[in-house]
């Protein structure tokens, strides 16, 4: 599993690699950074950020305007939620969480009584395609006591 | 003509060219064990294809690997690979590092004192023997299919193996060392700053790798049980439901974290650790 | 007076000073658990339902063993004794997965020792073997074997084996070259090689080899069990705690606890022991 280091000039350097210190006088000194689980660490971390900043960066994108003017206000409110595919049970705990579920329209899910807070956080995963405002339906829907 | 261009590049010496380094390393790749681990990944995918095309009923008992690819593209579309990919680290990172932070001070502070430490090694032995999973059923009577249960096993199995090898590392550290110190009017607190610890180094290294090791396991079989979403929730049920390819992408991510993890975090820190420190103990 | 002082001096010469001092130390924890675990009974800090008393502990075994009509169902593995049977099964199922695993574990380990071959193909397929810990095959040998024995032996033998397998290939290759060499030129075969050469050189390895996958083993066939058993103590404990009899659940972890420590420190510590004395000096650890 052990690959030799090469210095400048493709020499191939002696020592530990897994310690990241090499004793041989006049090569390049590895230093902390060349470490392999700092660089490690920094990779994963680097992947969360990059996957986080993703979903904040298309997240806005997806929500309609006319749901944007409607969170401003601050109240629940019942959404329509666009996947790029039919909800299975994942999906549905998770829209549970933030409200509650009352049945499919236009091919969409009907989730009533989301704040504001909800739809941001629904609007960050990348599985989402589009969120909207629902028009008020004439089946009351069940409220859940908060 | 010939002559005198071969004379004259064996005098100046080429300039070695970032290409010419990165063909070098690309050799050496191929000559150590990446070719070997790319012929085996092939014949082993081959032979599981062909036993996979000769059984019945394939998607029950043995799917493709196509299947396992295509399963795991599904899952990555629809959101859930990802999340319970980042659910069971999460566990792990959390449930290890409070079992780590709490288990190394203890263990030395056991280690203090010859008596004590004398005292509480084999009851310490004997914690550290039963296992985390044998000690769920009782975990879940008193927190029932929480979150919290699945935290106190991984705990649970992070913290005894690691205060317990502090503890014996300590306990190995020659008396004449402390003595040493305390001869030349040592405070307590500087022995243990400067003989107990250092001393106690190569062993808290190999306690964290061995316990970070159990509380994977100890992750993998909470899900499992405890019924929370995660990466051995994932293959738990993808057994009930018969989707054995989910079952296997499982498997194979269980596989392959553990020995990225290994190879790029814990094997790194412990081998630098033991090279350090480790002379203090001879 | 003085034949309190005979007595003691009788024990320290029996158990020697040093170790007398540490077991007379080391079972003060155990006591003040103990102690506390009564006290808790006795004061109700924490309600029954969580802590069984000590003595429903104790009641469990027979409560287990009730309808136990004698010697013979006891060793039949009869359902009536709930729990001689599943102490039975889950050592018989150790014992089973060690006559079959170790052997070929050691043998496919010294296979690979010897031939480099043979090790750069299979040392992959270890080291990811491995590190799919034994728990997380349960679900696939569900699928393949169904619910019962067949399966929980399989998560098993696969930890086992492949525990067994590294470490007496790692052990054979920290065997010198020269000793293998000095027996080919004095005329042995390959067998005598093996058997002159690596099999005592790689002794201590396989035997902490041995150590080890016992321990993990264990461990495996514990969660098998529960998961997917239809015997054993961890079946044991597992529906027990479904049916909330906390008693039976504590009894099974503390009869888990002492089986696993007996077995290590009465059986294989001193056999590893034993053989680094024997055979250590072959024995280089790298």
């Amino acid at each position: 599993m052990r690959r030799a280091q090469l210095d400048t000039d493709g020499n191939e350097l002696e020592g530990e690699y897994e310690s990241g210190i090499v004793e041989v006088e006049g090569f390049k000194r590895r230093r902390w950074y060349h470490r392999r689980d700092f660089r490690f660490v920094a990779f994963v971390v680097a992947c969360i950020v990059a996957f986080q900043f993703y979903g904040f960066a298309t997240g806005p994108g997806k929500v309609t305007d006319k749901l944007k003017t409607a969170m401003i206000a601050g109240n629940k409110m019942d959404v329509l939620v666009w996947a790029k595919f039919p909800a299975e049970a994942f999906h549905m705990e998770i829209y549970q969480e933030l409200g509650a579920l009352s049945g499919e329209q236009d091919g969409a899910v009907r989730v009533g009584g989301v704040m504001p807070g909800g739809v941001e956080f629904l609007s960050r995963k990348y599985w989402i395609d589009k969120i909207d405002l629902a028009p008020p339906s004439d089946i009351p829907t069940v409220q859940r006591p908060n | 003509m010939q002559k005198k261009s071969n004379v004259s590049s064996l005098t100046q010496p080429r300039q070695i060219t970032a290409f010419d380094r990165f063909m070098w390393q690309f050799n050496q790749l191929l000559k150590i064990d990446a070719m070997n681990l790319v012929i085996l990944v092939v014949v082993i995918l081959i032979g599981w294809s062909i036993i996979s095309e000769s059984i019945p009923n394939p998607a029950r008992y043995l799917p493709s690997p196509m299947a396992v690819v295509l399963s795991s593209v599904d899952m990555m579309v629809k959101g859930l690979l990802p999340s319970y990919f980042s659910d069971t680290l999460t566990r792990l990172v959390i449930g290890s590092a409070i079992g780590l932070a709490a288990g190394i001070p203890f263990g030395l502070l056991l280690g203090l004192n010859r008596t004590v430490a004398d005292m509480f090694h084999p009851m310490m032995n004997f914690f550290q023997s039963v296992s985390g999973i044998a000690i769920f059923p009782i975990v879940v009577i008193w927190y029932g299919n929480s979150d919290m249960t699945v935290l106190v096993v991984i705990l649970y199995t992070s913290f005894f193996p690691i205060a317990f090898n502090v503890l014996s590392g300590v306990r190995e550290i020659p008396i004449r060392y402390v003595n040493a110190a305390r001869t030349l009017g040592a405070s307590r607190y500087q022995v243990m700053k400067d003989v107990l610890f250092p001393g106690a180094m190569p062993h808290i290294a190999t306690g964290s790798r061995l316990s970070i090791g159990f509380a994977w396991r100890a992750v993998i079989a909470g899900e499992m049980l405890a019924g929370r979403q995660g990466l051995g929730w994932m293959i738990f049920t993808g057994q009930d439901t018969d989707s054995t390819a989910e079952v296997i992408l499982g498997m194979v991510m269980i596989g392959l974290t553990w020995i990225i993890l290994d190879h790029y975090l814990l094997r790194p820190i412990e081998a630098d650790t033991i090279e350090r420190w480790g002379l203090v103990q001879r | 007076m003085s034949t309190l002082s005979a007595v003691s001096i009788s024990i320290q010469r029996r158990f020697g000073r040093q170790r007398l001092r540490k077991i007379l130390l080391g079972s003060i924890p155990f006591l003040v658990m103990i102690g506390v675990w009564h006290a808790n009974t006795v004061f109700e800090w924490l309600p029954p339902v969580f802590i069984p008393s000590i003595g429903d502990v104790w009641e469990a075994i027979f409560f287990l063993q009730e309808d136990c009509a004698g010697f013979m169902p006891l060793i039949m593995l009869d359902n009536s004794c709930l729990m001689s049977t599943h102490v039975l099964s889950s050592v018989g199922r150790v014992i089973l997965a060690a006559i079959i695993g170790l052997p070929f574990g050691i043998a496919f380990g010294i296979l690979a020792g010897m031939n480099r071959t043979v090790s750069k193909f299979l040392e992959p397929v270890g080291v990811f073997a491995n590190s799919i810990s034994g728990i997380a095959w349960i679900p696939l040998a569900i699928v393949w074997f169904g619910v019962g024995w067949v399966t929980t032996l399989f998560i098993m033998l696969n930890t086992i084996f492949w525990l067994m397998f590294f470490n007496s290939m790692l052990g054979v290759r920290s065997v010198a070259r020269v000793y293998e060499q000095s027996v080919l030129t004095m005329g042995g075969s390959r067998w005598d090689v093996i058997r002159q050469v690596y099999l005592p050189g790689a002794m201590p390895s396989i035997i902490t080899g041995m150590r080890m996958s016992m321990g993990f083993g264990w461990r495996a066939l514990i969660a098998a069990e529960m998961i997917g058993g239809d015997s054993g103590l961890g079946f044991m404990i597992f529906t027990s705690a479904a049916e909330f009899k906390i008693e039976e659940v504590f009894l099974g972890v503390i009869v888990i606890a002492i089986i696993f420590m007996a077995t290590d420190r009465y059986l294989l510590a001193p056999l590893e022991k034993w053989t680094v004395e024997r055979w250590g000096l072959v024995w280089k650890p790298t």
